[in-house]
């Protein structure tokens, strides 16, 4: 185990390299460069061959990626071309707002999606079946960023049970009810989408598994039907699941950045969209690459996980 | 302008009203939280190039003039200033006793460090060409332009290149453009009289040297950590979410009345509004024109709306053959329907532009050629021209038809309504329009390259109609703003002696002529200059609407909250 944990750690970093390059060329063959913003809102072309200069995109791309990669390897990511601040000082400030939205995302979508998959597919066929499958049905159909606004409309303009944007309060930040009160909302706009394709596929698992012999030997022993369904199925049923939370990261993040932008949320998300937009080369960079470390980690922990939770999956 | 003086009137009479009610003393205290789209970049005057920067920098700098409501020159920084007969001397005299928000006075020397970290070549800024009339300056960037050119042709290295360019600074500084002659005495001495020096070079922020000397001016700390003269200092930012400044004791003015400013940023503008309704915001600039009626209808909320300094155009590419009839420019002008675009895109919150310059601007010519539309007349004309309808109903020369491609930026909203209606409105008389959309960088890249055929975008003016206009038509800026490749010698000459004249009648004139050709020449299809509308809570008082860039919200120093 511990050997192939080594290896797929050490396949990391040829993948991340491909991954950087890829990344570093697509950036560099999209039309535009960063002076088009620079030159300012009433556009100063006067300036544009300078700031070409100055930001060193006057040499060769390999060169650029070179430089990129070599200083990166001694932790400097670069600095912001519309800043000037470090990328690693912009990231390590804005990459635990979005961790705590995610995570709070995806506990919501767990501590949602299991009980009410499962109890889908102990009734299934039920209304509350059916109840749930039209759930899931919109959850997956709503685009998070109109589900956002819906849920500000409501909850926050006409209700007034939560704040409309933002983080906390000014002056509150050290506030934890405040902060938490913050994050409901976004929260659940973020963890709704995956919240209905967890509930998918572990009504699906577990409807599969509860078929199955050994849960009908389990039944036949008399054992009481709560404790077969949790203790014998689910481990089992859960599965597939895993293998979508895997999945369903990446695109976690990727739902962040809409999530990030109706709710004025100060996370990375928006600032790679930000960045792309305004071609701000060393931050896609940096967020893109933290990204996917991130991204190839989960994997790996995934991987792990379902060692833990199935036995007959072995390594080696 | 009507509007706008009316509106003057009004403020002025509430501001009189209250002030017999509430001492002067009893207005000090209280916060705003001000909503803003965008997150500031660059707190320091001379690399700002954004807006939501140059908000924040306006609170945290002073610059030696400010523009008023009228636009006429105010004293700031500067006590006083001569301008010598030819014009080609300006003498400014400081204020004293003005201090930093660290606490060391500023003095003439900041002035001139300011003005050559702008000039310098290695500074990223849009603001070089504002000193170009200075003295040496022309000389220096022409030369910063040559080097470039060579070093682009690999003629000369990178090193040699910094060196060279380097000296040229030095002789620029040594070339007496500026002369501090005391603390408190500034001079500087122009190349040629240069009309626009006053207002649009010196309404600019003043950068302290003590704290900026010998820093990397595109990367300081100094840029996200700013300290200026302004009546408002620095106290954090925390990036994408807010930006706190506080009042300063030791404003040179008088301390501001409110106690701090939260500046937050709210990408959405749907969230800005309801965070405004709900009090998560007292003020927001520009609210999408279809939630004004909403929030005019509120009690709470007091909708200011004041002239702007920006314009939206459809620009042809006057290279290309198909534009290239004056009558074929004049007829699409004719199909297009600006009055109903103003009408339904703005909701009426704008006017239609007969030339570059706005109704509110002392060079403003109300008396040219104007287009209503008419589609009858546009097909006439395009039949002049030799264009005429097919069996396809089709525009149809020589056995081509008349289609163009139409872009504009992606996100701006206005815009790509803007283009939709245009093709609908221009395939009435049988013009195919296709329209394509792409993200500013991409957009700028192609518009720059005068690589299109014609564009919906716009121009945010000065105060001066120097910057609407010769930098946008005169035949020597292509490359460069005039990317519709617009030449003609009369517009050429009248621009030139309009920059060198300083009275104010005869360059009214000059300005004048210059509108009634642009308008009979139809270079652009002028489109329309939008309101600005700015929102705040009612109970904040002392705004004063100023058809500047961010006119209103400007004037924070004034505001007050009324009990």
């Amino acid at each position: 185990m511990s050997r192939y944990i080594m290896r797929r750690v050490l396949i990391m970093i040829p993948t991340l390299i491909g991954v950087s390059i890829i990344l570093f060329s697509v950036m560099m063959i999209a039309p535009g460069g960063p002076e088009a913003v620079l030159m300012g809102e009433d556009i100063a072309p006067e300036a544009a061959a300078r700031i070409r200069a100055n930001l060193g995109l006057d040499q060769p791309a390999p060169v650029q990626y070179l430089r990129w990669f070599s200083a990166m390897l001694q932790g400097d990511l670069g600095n912001s071309f519309r800043t000037g601040e470090p990328v690693l000082s912009i990231i390590v400030d804005r990459l635990p707002n979005s961790l705590t939205l995610t995570l709070a995302a995806f506990a919501f979508a767990l501590a949602v999606s299991i009980p009410f998959g499962v109890l889908a597919s102990v009734k299934h066929n039920s209304f509350i079946d059916k109840l749930m499958s039209v759930v899931a049905f919109l959850g997956v159909s709503f685009p998070s960023f109109w589900l956002g606004i819906v849920f500000i409309l409501i909850f926050a303009d006409q209700l007034g049970w939560f704040p409309v944007s933002g983080m906390a309060t000014y002056g509150m930040e050290r506030d934890i009810l405040n902060r938490l009160h913050h994050l409901v909302l976004p929260a659940v706009t973020l963890g709704s989408v995956q919240m209905a394709t967890y509930m998918r596929f572990t009504r699906s698992g577990m409807l599969e598994v509860l078929r199955q012999d050994y849960i009908r030997t389990a039944n036949a022993k008399g054992l009481h039907p709560r404790h077969v369904v949790l203790r014998h199925a689910l481990r089992n049923g859960l599965i597939s699941v895993i293998t979508v939370i895997g999945l369903s990261l990446p695109a976690l993040i990727g739902g962040a950045v809409l999530t990030e932008t109706i709710f004025a949320w100060p996370g990375v998300g928006r600032l790679a969209v930000n960045a792309v937009f305004q071609r701000d080369y060393p931050i896609i960079m940096g967020v893109n690459m933290a990204v996917a470390v991130v991204t190839v980690t989960v994997n790996l922990l995934v991987d792990i996980v379902y060692t833990i939770i199935d036995p007959r999956i072995a390594y080696d | 302008m009507r509007r706008l003086a009316l509106l003057a009137v009004v403020l002025l009479l509430v501001v009189g009203s209250a002030s017999a009610v509430q001492a002067d003393e009893d207005r000090y205290g209280g916060q705003i939280i001000i909503g803003s789209i965008a997150d500031a970049s660059l707190l320091n005057p001379i690399v700002e190039n954004d807006s939501a920067s140059y908000d924040i920098n306006y609170w945290v700098f002073d610059s030696l003039i400010r523009l008023d409501e009228t636009l006429t020159p105010q004293p700031v920084l500067a006590e006083s200033w001569e301008i010598s007969d030819d014009a080609t001397e300006i003498v400014f005299h400081l204020k004293e006793g003005v201090l930093f928000h660290d606490g060391v006075e500023f003095t003439a020397a900041d002035v001139e460090f300011t003005i050559f970290s702008i000039l310098d070549y290695k500074t990223i800024t849009t603001k070089r060409p504002y000193f170009d009339s200075l003295l040496g300056a022309k000389e220096y960037l022409d030369r910063i332009s040559e080097l470039d050119s060579l070093y682009e042709d690999e003629e000369i290295s990178s090193d040699e290149h910094a060196d060279m360019a380097e000296s040229a600074f030095e002789e620029l500084k040594a070339a007496g453009g500026i002369e501090v002659v005391d603390d408190y005495t500034i001079v500087f001495n122009l190349a040629t009289p240069f009309a626009p020096f006053l207002t649009v070079a010196l309404d600019l922020g003043i950068a302290p040297k003590h704290l900026l000397e010998g820093e990397d001016i595109n990367a300081t700390e100094f840029n996200s950590n700013p300290i200026g003269t302004g009546p408002f200092q620095f106290v954090e930012w925390r990036r994408a979410d807010r930006i706190v400044l506080e009042a300063f004791d030791d404003y040179h003015e008088g301390r501001p009345y409110l106690d701090r400013v939260i500046y937050r940023v709210i990408p959405d503008q749907t969230v800005l509004v309801t965070e405004l309704r709900s009090g998560g915001v007292d003020y927001m600039p520009q609210p999408p024109p279809e939630m004004i009626p909403r929030l005019e209808d509120d009690p709470n909320l007091n909708v200011m709306q004041i002239d702007t300094v920006a314009y939206t155009y459809m620009g042809f590419q006057l290279t290309n053959p198909l534009f290239q009839d004056v009558k074929v420019r004049q007829a699409i002008s004719y199909a297009i329907d600006m009055e109903a675009i103003v009408e339904f895109i703005l909701l009426g919150y704008g006017q239609e532009a007969t030339g570059p310059f706005p109704e509110a601007m002392w060079a403003y010519n109300p008396d040219v050629r104007r287009f209503s539309f008419n589609p009858d007349r546009a097909i006439e004309l395009m039949a002049e021209a030799g264009w005429t309808l097919n069996d396809d109903g089709k525009m149809e020369k020589d056995g081509e038809e008349f289609a163009f491609t139409l872009e504009t930026n992606q996100g701006n909203e206005l815009r790509e309504q803007m283009v939709v209606i245009i093709q609908e409105q221009l395939s009435e008389i049988g013009i195919d329009v296709t329209v394509s959309l792409s993200e500013w960088p991409t957009f700028v890249d192609r518009l720059l390259a005068a690589n299109y055929e014609a564009v919906v975008v716009g121009w945010t003016g000065t105060a001066d109609p120097d910057g609407y206009g010769y930098t946008v038509w005169h035949s020597s800026q292509f490359p460069g703003r005039n990317t519709s490749q617009y030449a003609n010698d009369r517009v050429d000459y009248l621009f030139e002696q309009a920059r060198v004249e300083m009275d104010i009648d005869k360059r009214t004139e000059y300005y004048h002529e210059i509108q009634e050709i642009l308008a009979e020449e139809q270079p652009y299809v002028f489109g329309y200059f939008a309101d600005q509308i700015h929102v705040a809570h009612a109970r904040y008082q002392g705004w004063v609407p100023t058809p500047q860039r961010e006119g209103i919200m400007l004037t924070l120093k004034n505001v007050w909250i009324e009990d």
